[in-house]
């Protein structure tokens, strides 16, 4: 391992008009160290005006999204020694840039909003029972750190305006779904408000997940396979309509 | 009403409030939902006995006063053990999705010094899904709230809030906050020391701001070690395993493959509380058995790959990931890191308000509920027990007082002093300030502590306030890590020295304040340390006496127990 | 900048397994013009693949394959470039060019579950094939090589139609509280046991594809004269 790299930061600052524009830095590099401290190393001894949002370092929080090397990926979570002697670093390019490297997220709890609510059954005995064997398939989703990497890769997020949810946020909705007490169905609202129809399972999202969660396979796709059972399939539109009586 | 701090504690007084139709706004430092509480790993402490029949809050009560080594305020041990069932039920009925037992009913592991298994868990990140539930219900709710605010200020006549100002990080521009009542729920100090497992916002900036508005802090010498965090390699050192792990089965070796720990605490062994377990693997690193990284194993990989997965796959992962360790077949390596701050703002106990009347504080910021020891799951307990306590008290509050709007004088006051930083000519690094104060915390009061070192520490703290008065930074107030960390500085220097001197004062040891030249616990010294604010900005220090147990509750520690206190 | 651009192609192009698309599709239209020019049903007993159990179903198949969740993926980035790779906005033009993703003309796809059930169907087909490969010669039960590739051929058709996402929804996929059925533990068991395959179904599909066209060309090379072909045993029963 060589004893120094490259970091070659996007940096820009929006209000000031200031143009994206790669920056080098010389960091010396150290055992175990991954990119978020080569960007701490610039920050507290180079430049300490350049932006970054960082909170745990332990890949706990989602907080320090970026693309390294045009992945997307964790910087806390990213070894400098597996990414080459010369690092890019840009942010995340879904969204709108505050400055250097923090983007503003906050549309994403606009998206959060319109998801209805857990809504336990009514008249449940307290307190509640459920069986292991229930909450398995909800648990998987309930470990995003909504670090907002999946939606930044989702091309139908990145390249297109839709009304989709987005993969992060259909991994909540795969959640409460799946929750065994829940008592709404959120097909609907997924096949009119959500969007779901514009997801063409392009696995994108799946593949960038630093918790390693399904999101195609085991949250999109189940919704969808729902959705068609309510809109499309007629023998299931049939028994959901009987179901529902 | 101002919540401060999007924390478990702050998001369950925001929506305690909001029941009661109280206009909400919630302001936090860093993004919604990326709180230190997503950090907790272990389980919340709630005596449902769900697997062991005999539990009961009396139970939870004795374990949490007797480990507090009898400092804590009985009055709040006694809301905790008794609210905390309720409140986990409640947050599953917010949708949270606890692990499950046979029964169908809340899965509870083991944990340091509680005599049942009491932990309500949700695999190894029971933190993050009691923020994300609480989340959910302030982002479907009418509270408003503003990201990546750093409150610099609350406004206060010495008596009275009205209001705070804050740093809009994105923007940089200045909100300047009329609120009838704020509750401070801004966390602890971890990042004073070294190695240290709490991230970024964990600089106790609730605790000067609620200095400097005229509030009371309490037992700020109290400061947890927790007995394992990573140590390799250098980049992630401090870094939390979770004691979930020893919970689960782990056992601790030294190098000579002993299990010292029976040799410490042959009861409860590994899962001792957790300053006795500290400060047994401190001895063993002091004593030379430790690995050449400094620290001893910590051991698993027995309980086989499926369970270690099931159970702990955050530890995996943060193994795998950070140090390529497989703790399905190798042991990790571990010692001890900065955790948790016990102390904090002197509340009431029956309304978590603290002197200034409007000015509430809660969880971690607050203090007198743990006394010199925190037991593991206490913590998130603290959250929602007292989140919700202190949120249904400054509702109330709030509905009966007259809002007093900030003056224009005193917000521009303010923003001068914030942008001060920006013009200081030939500026000190406040980075360089930061990591000396650190330093020296790290090596000066630790978990040994000495008159000697104590002295140092307090000499060097003096040198670097004067040199804090020199700090600046280049760049504008948007999004300026510098500007940020010059602000913490400033407020962390001040509690640091009066963490310092309580530390120097208490001469005994007493729970997580281990005094190498007074190792004996002493009955005389079963008093709290109280600062308070002078005129001209100093502290004075008095002795408050531990509020008297009552007679039933006394019968409810061992004969050998009660005579301590 | 342009360095960093450079790596960013290298790395798209690592990520998407273009090649493995294209050279399908590539042997596919092969396989497609001999199917048509050059038709071969059966050949010493061997069926061929594209004829089980006869060829007036494959427009069939070819639905149950194309509305697939794995090549589905596949043509929406590679065929209508949707997006081309996972993270080169700035080198294609998929933003400038309309997309309605499922929403529009490929909301068929959602009828996959009834292609399923032909492809269900007609698996027990590609079982006799393999049975009649062993018994073509009346008296006599024969074991050749080709009947393996007609066996793995039956076992990969398999895998990869058990695999489907749609059957995973349709055995538990869509239930939220397994402990309220009668049964629940055990759907939850077959639901967990088929998703594990489920994971391997992008594998499967492609690998199953390979082996039809596989078989048809080894049945082809047979009838060619190649002596390929070899007879473990033979017995008369």
């Amino acid at each position: 391992m060589s004893d120094k790299v490259t970091i070659s930061i996007k940096r820009s600052d929006p209000s000031k008009g200031e143009a994206p524009h790669f920056v080098d830095y010389e960091v010396p590099t150290q055992e175990g160290m991954v990119v978020l401290d080569a960007v701490h190393y610039i920050e507290n001894n180079i430049d300490p005006t350049l932006s970054v949002r960082w909170n745990c370092k332990a890949a706990r929080c989602g907080s320090c999204s970026a693309e390294v090397n045009g992945l997307p990926r964790l910087m806390c979570k990213t070894r400098v020694d597996k990414m080459g002697s010369k690092i890019s670093i840009e942010p995340m390019r879904a969204y709108p840039v505050v400055k250097d490297l923090v983007t503003n997220v906050s549309h994403n709890w606009e998206i959060a909003k319109r998801i209805p609510p857990f809504t336990p059954k009514p008249g449940l005995p307290k307190p509640w029972k459920m069986a292991a064997i229930d909450i398995t398939r909800s648990k998987e989703f309930r470990t995003c750190i909504e670090c907002f990497l999946c939606q930044d890769v989702c091309h139908v997020i990145r390249e297109h305006e839709s009304n989709y949810l987005g993969p992060k946020h259909m991994v909540k909705v795969a959640a409460l779904d799946m929750h065994p007490l829940d008592s709404i169905d959120r097909a609907g609202f997924l096949h009119t408000d959500g969007g779901v129809g514009f997801c063409n399972i392009t696995k994108c999202c799946q593949n960038v997940c630093p918790e390693g969660i399904h999101i195609t396979d085991n949250a999109i796709i189940p919704e969808k396979e729902r959705v068609v059972n309510e809109f499309y399939d007629p023998i299931g539109i049939l028994l959901h309509r009987r179901k529902k009586k | 009403m101002l919540v401060i701090g999007a924390g478990g504690a702050g998001l369950r007084a925001a929506v305690e409030a909001l029941k009661q139709d109280v206009k909400v706004l919630i302001v936090t430092k860093s993004l919604l939902g990326k709180a230190h509480t997503v950090m907790a790993e272990g389980g919340i402490a709630a005596s449902l006995g769900n697997m062991d029949k005999e539990d009961n809050w009396k139970v939870h009560f004795a374990d949490t006063y007797v480990e507090g080594v009898y400092l804590g305020d009985w009055r709040f041990s006694e809301k905790l053990a008794k609210d905390a069932p309720a409140r986990v039920l409640e947050l599953e009925e917010y949708g949270a999705l606890f692990d499950r037992n046979t029964d169908g009913k809340i899965l509870q592991r083991a944990f340091g010094a509680h005599t049942y298994r009491r932990l309500c868990h949700v695999g190894d990140k029971t933190g993050l899904e009691l923020i994300r539930t609480l989340q959910d219900k302030v982002i479907h709710s009418n509270a408003s709230f503003l990201e990546e605010i750093m409150i610099t200020k609350i406004i206060s006549d010495g008596r009275k809030v009205k209001g705070a100002i804050g740093l809009d990080l994105k923007t940089g521009e200045f909100y300047s906050i009329s609120a009838k009542g704020i509750v401070l729920a801004s966390g602890g100090l971890g990042r004073i020391y070294k190695v240290t497992s709490n991230s970024w916002e964990s600089t106790g900036d609730g605790l000067s701001l609620a200095f400097e508005a005229g509030a009371e802090l309490m037992d700020l010498e109290m400061v947890q070690f927790h007995p394992t965090g990573m140590i390799w390699p250098p980049a992630i050192r401090g870094l939390l395993v979770t004691e979930g792990v020893r919970g689960d089965g782990g056992l601790l070796y030294n190098t000579k493959g002993e299990r010292f720990m029976l040799r410490y605490s042959p009861q409860k062994k590994e899962l001792d509380a957790r300053d006795v377990v500290a400060r047994s693997i401190y001895r063993e690193i002091m004593e030379g058995r430790g690995t050449e990284h400094g620290g001893v194993y910590l051991d698993i990989s027995y309980k086989g790959a499926k369970f270690i997965l099931e159970k702990l796959p955050s530890m995996y992962m943060q193994y795998k990931e950070f140090s390529g360790v497989d703790i399905t077949k190798e042991k990790m390596e571990v010692a001890p890191t900065t955790h948790y701050h016990m102390g904090g703002i002197k509340v009431d106990a029956e309304t978590n308000q603290t002197v200034v009347s409007g000015l509430f504080a809660a969880g971690e910021a607050a203090t007198g509920l743990h006394g010199a020891n925190r037991l593991g799951g206490n913590s998130l307990a603290d959250l929602l027990v007292f989140g919700k306590r202190t949120g249904e008290e400054a509702a109330k509050f709030v509905k009966n007082a007259k809002l007093s709007r900030i003056d224009d004088s005193e917000a521009s006051a303010e923003v001068d002093r914030v942008l001060s930083f920006l013009q200081v000519k030939d500026p000190v690094n406040p980075y360089e300030v930061f990591e000396k104060l650190r330093e020296t915390m790290s090596s000066n009061v630790g978990i040994w502590r000495n008159e000697e070192g104590l002295n140092k520490a307090l000499a060097e703290i003096a040198e670097l306030k004067k040199l804090g008065k020199r700090v600046g930074v280049s760049g504008s107030t948007k999004f300026n890590p510098g500007l940020v960390t010059a602000l913490e500085v400033q407020g962390l220097l001040n509690i640091a020295e009066m963490l310092v001197t309580a530390a120097r004062e208490r001469k005994e040891s007493r729970g997580a304040h281990y005094r190498q030249d007074y190792p004996d616990l002493k009955k005389e010294w079963r008093k709290n340390i109280v600062f308070t604010r002078k005129e001209d900005g100093s502290f004075s220090m008095r002795f408050d006496p531990v509020p008297e147990l009552p007679p039933e509750l006394k019968a409810l520690l061992s004969k050998e127990e009660q005579e301590n206190v | 900048m342009m360095e960093n651009k450079r790596r960013l192609s290298f790395i798209s192009e690592l990520v998407e397994p273009n090649w493995r698309f294209w050279s399908l599709v590539v042997i596919l239209l092969l396989s497609a013009g001999a199917l048509f020019l050059y038709p071969v049903s059966e050949y010493q007993g061997y069926v061929d693949p594209f004829y089980s159990p006869t060829v007036l179903v494959l427009p069939f198949i070819a639905l149950f394959r194309l509305s697939c969740y794995a090549y589905r993926k596949d043509y929406h980035r590679h065929v209508f470039r949707h997006p081309m790779a996972c993270l080169n906005d700035e080198r294609m033009d998929s933003s400038k060019r309309k997309y309605t993703g499922e929403t529009g003309f490929f909301a068929l796809n959602n009828f996959h579950r009834y292609f399923f059930y032909i492809g269900l169907a007609i698996l027990p087909f590609f079982y006799y094939d393999f049975y009649t490969s062993l018994v073509y010669e009346s008296g006599f039960f024969i074991f050749r090589v080709g009947s393996i590739l007609l066996l793995v051929n039956a076992l990969l058709l398999t895998l990869w139609t058990i695999s489907c996402h749609a059957f995973r929804h349709l055995i538990g996929g869509s239930v939220d509280c397994y402990s309220c059925l009668s049964h629940g533990s055990g759907v939850k068991k077959l639901f967990n046991g088929q998703s594990l395959l489920n994971r391997y179904h992008e594998q499967f599909a492609f690998v199953s594809l390979l082996v039809v066209v596989a078989v048809d060309l080894y049945i082809r090379a047979l009838m060619a004269g190649w002596p390929v072909d070899f007879t473990f045993f033979k017995i008369a029963i």
